[in-house]
């Protein structure tokens, strides 16, 4: 770690985040760019807006605890601390805009430079961002509840937070070091899985344990208290403890404790980014074996060989899923939030998550067409410079844009009808009336959709890489515009549905979706059939955001 | 004697199963003009990414400039310039930006930066569109940039990964000369090139991989006269270009093979 703050390597910082400024300031040149910015502190101002209701909370939580005098509680407020800052990118899905830093490797960077960079760029994350404001709000909750415990306090919190940030990089580079590998995916895939098929045979210990929960929860608690002490939380809340009782060495040894515990995850990360600092190969390459001659008169077409520009598009997208856990993820998640929402099974009706029946079919379209966003909306983000064989091949632009909404359409079908039975097993069979209306709002709610979709997949994509868990340039104004258009279709359905329903019942409601339906999909065809020529304008850009040099 | 400025001892890269780089020992004396060859997916960019600190051997050692590239990589970065395969530029910065960039990246002072940028920005004739982004230069303007950029901080070795592949007729000649007069100067070129006639020109010495073993390594006059004395029929004055050299050695021909794609118009 020497000379981390030598001039040669404060020189490298300034670079570094000069060039970043640089590129941040070129990318609003075009009116692309500039959307994307704006889009960005959208989210930005989201999160914010968010992190200071976390502050206000844990604020309001730490004054309330030390203003009463329950010194010993004050460990469960630093676990929720812990458990959001690292549980924030799996439930949000927040793989973040990662830069990529082996960029910088042919550059004369020092491990430490290379160690502060890699840091320093997992501050712009949700998770940090939450993490360090509900610190935040703990600091100003002390500082009003007990201004002495302040100086302890915050030097505690500080490394708590150091903790927290060292753990959570620790974790993401890891864990992108182990998704780089296929197999790895594959196995991620199966646990996905494992976990949707255990949640579902857990239903009944579950709904038994959730009737005795409080009873469970204390004794749960009772077991683990002892040990609370020895880890980072209990060791903030301990070293406070101490300091009212005066046990200054106590305090001491507390910290010290929690500067230890900061050291794991300091250590963990630095032995990964060593081996990525020396230079690793983080491709597919691994899993390949050395290729054997084939034999002659075997090559045989394989069952997916089809020819014609739509079913060969069709057929690639198709390979590309199965090997994209990112993807496939996307498909899965659904399943799970399905599951989650309609509670317990249908005898066993106890969660309040468990959403009326009625209402569970149109659900499992929603959910479903979540789960594909990133396929549908951004149908281009994943050809990388493959994307200019399309301009250079003699096969129309449309085409290939049916062949991805062909094979998304399947998809979304195939995604809907296992929700739908997942829905009709927990809670029994939706009524004819629901059903009908539900499929004639599809009719408009699918076309309507792929419009837009291939609309925003050319005129506002990013680049997906599909092996790294990164979110990449862009995303967010995709993201943005993406969920936008879904409210506007899906209210513009809504809207119609109860207008039609109060004016003439659930049948003319059925009559308006479908008549829209028609509507919409003639819209669809015109639009899709104009793809060409929207796309042929707009060549520069498809090559510069998706194809060409890495940014 | 000098010790190489380049100095590869049984560098083996595996990736799983398959050897991609096998046992590979080669040295490049300072001043060297060196071409390296080989067949596509032979393990050219694999070892050059070696050389330079951008992948770690599985196994054998790299030194440059006498220095342990495990050891002390930034020491042996700070005298290297690298065109990496890809180029790796940073697409939304102009290129004056760029090579600011590269030069702090290295510890130039703020004169010197701004002095060789504008000096490498006129002799790569980039000077012209100062505020055109890098990912809407062409793949030739990017070459020259990328090689601009490897030479910013006047390295003492410089590795090229196809330095002229993209680039003018006249651009060519312009990087030719540069490289020329950094030879004259006593810096040292490793460059890999599927332009043999180009290598043939500028090489003083070359070495060939196939299959990621090193199957030929010699100056150009070593080569000719080795693989003479195997072909049969060849007067031993006779000269042979890099080209036939290349195939020879490799074993790639193929007038056979071209004549089996008789659907060929």
């Amino acid at each position: 770690m020497a000379g981390i703050a030598s001039r040669r390597s404060m020189m490298q910082y300034a670079a570094v985040a000069r060039m970043r400024m640089q590129m941040l300031a070129h990318s609003a040149r075009t009116g692309r760019g500039k959307f994307d910015i704006v889009a960005q502190i959208a989210t930005w101002s989201t999160y914010l807006f968010l992190g200071t209701l976390f502050a206000a909370g844990f604020a309001m939580g730490a004054f309330h605890i030390l203003y009463g005098g329950h010194l010993g509680y004050f460990s469960l407020l630093i676990w929720g601390a812990l458990l959001m800052w690292q549980f924030t990118p799996i439930m949000a899905i927040s793989f973040r805009e990662e830069y990529d830093l082996s960029g910088l490797a042919r550059y004369p960077l020092g491990f430490g430079a290379y160690y502060i960079l890699f840091i320093f760029f997992g501050f712009f994350d949700l998770s940090t961002i939450f993490g360090l404001a509900s610190l935040l709000g703990i600091a100003i909750g002390v500082s009003l509840a007990r201004p002495a415990l302040l100086p302890i306090g915050l030097l505690a919190l500080a490394i708590f937070a150091a903790f927290n940030i060292l753990l959570n990089r620790a974790i993401f580079a890891w864990l992108s070091r182990w998704l780089a590998r296929r197999r790895s995916r594959e196995i991620l895939g199966v646990f996905f899985f494992i976990v949707v098929v255990a949640a579902e045979l857990m239903n009944p210990a579950l709904h038994e344990f959730h009737l005795r929960l409080p009873a469970n929860l204390l004794a749960l608690l009772k077991i683990l208290i002892p040990f609370d002490a020895l880890f980072p939380p209990g060791l903030v809340s301990g070293g406070m403890l101490a300091v009212t009782h005066g046990h200054l060495l106590r305090a001491a040894l507390s910290l010290a404790g929690l500067a230890a515990w900061t050291i794991l995850p300091g250590a963990t990360l630095a032995a990964r980014l060593r081996a990525q600092y020396r230079g690793e190969n983080l491709s597919e390459a691994p899993a390949r074996k050395p290729e054997a001659a084939p034999a002659k008169g075997t090559n045989r077409p394989s069952r997916f060989d089809v020819t014609g520009p739509v079913a060969a598009v069709m057929v690639k997208e198709a390979r590309y899923l199965m090997r994209s856990y990112q993807l496939l993820y996307g498909l899965v998640a659904p399943l799970i939030l399905m599951l989650v929402f309609t509670g317990t099974p249908r005898h066993h009706h106890t969660g309040a998550l468990v959403a009326p029946e009625h209402l569970l079919l149109p659900l499992a379209v929603l959910y479903a067409f979540l789960g594909l966003t990133r396929l549908i909306f951004n149908s281009l983000g994943s050809e990388g410079t493959g994307l200019q064989f399309y301009f250079a091949s003699p096969a129309p632009f449309w085409k290939i844009m049916l062949g991805k909404n062909l094979f998304h359409m399947i998809l979304l079908a195939i995604e809907i009808v296992v929700l739908w039975v997942i829905a009709v097993l927990r809670a029994g069979l939706p009524s004819a009336e629901t059903m009908a209306i539900t499929l004639c709002a599809m009719t408009f709610i699918v076309p309507a959709n792929f419009l837009a979709a291939n609309l925003v997949s050319l005129h506002v994509p990013y680049r997906m890489n599909l092996t790294r868990i990164q979110r990449s340039q862009g995303a967010t104004a995709n993201n943005l515009v993406s969920l936008l258009a879904q409210l506007v279709v899906g209210g513009v359905s809504a809207i119609a549905y109860f207008v039609a329903y109060a004016r003439g019942g659930p049948w003319l409601a059925a009559i308006i979706l479908l008549a829209m339906g028609v509507v919409a999909s003639l819209a669809y065809w015109l639009v899709l059939r104009g793809l060409g020529t929207r796309a042929r304008r707009r060549i520069e850009p498809l090559l510069s955001d998706l194809a060409r040099t890495a940014s | 004697m000098n010790s190489p400025a380049i100095s590869a001892q049984n560098v083996t890269r595996r990736f799983g199963d398959f050897v991609a780089v096998d046992q590979v020992t080669f040295d490049v004396a300072p001043g060297q003009f060196f071409g390296f060859l080989g067949p596509n997916g032979a393990g050219k960019s694999t070892t050059i990414k070696m050389l330079t600190g951008l992948l770690a051997p599985s196994s054998g050692n790299v030194h440059v400039l006498g220095e342990d590239m495990s050891r002390n990589p930034v020491a042996i970065k700070q005298q290297i310039g690298v065109v990496p395969e890809g180029m790796a530029l940073f697409g939304r910065l102009t290129a004056a930006e760029y090579l600011r960039f590269v030069a702090r990246m290295y510890g130039l002072d703020r004169q010197t930066t701004r002095q060789r940028t504008e000096e490498l920005l006129e002799f790569m004739h980039l000077a012209n569109e100062p505020k055109k982004l890098v990912t809407d230069f062409s793949h030739g303007m990017q070459k020259k940039l990328a090689l601009a950029a490897a030479v910013i901080h006047a390295p003492r070795v410089l590795f090229l990964d196809e330095p002229f592949e993209g680039v003018d007729a006249v651009a060519a000649v312009t990087l030719k000369n540069m490289l020329q007069g950094m030879i004259a100067r006593g810096a040292t070129i490793f460059l890999t090139s599927h332009v043999l006639e180009i290598v043939e020109r500028l090489c003083s010495h070359v070495a060939i991989i196939s299959k990621g073993r090193l199957v030929a390594n010699g100056s150009l006059e070593e080569l000719r006269h080795g693989v003479a004395s195997r072909l049969p029929g060849t007067q031993g004055d006779e000269k042979l270009t890099l080209e036939q050299i290349f195939l020879n050695v490799v074993g790639g021909n193929s007038a056979d093979e071209a004549q089996e794609l008789s659907w060929l118009a």
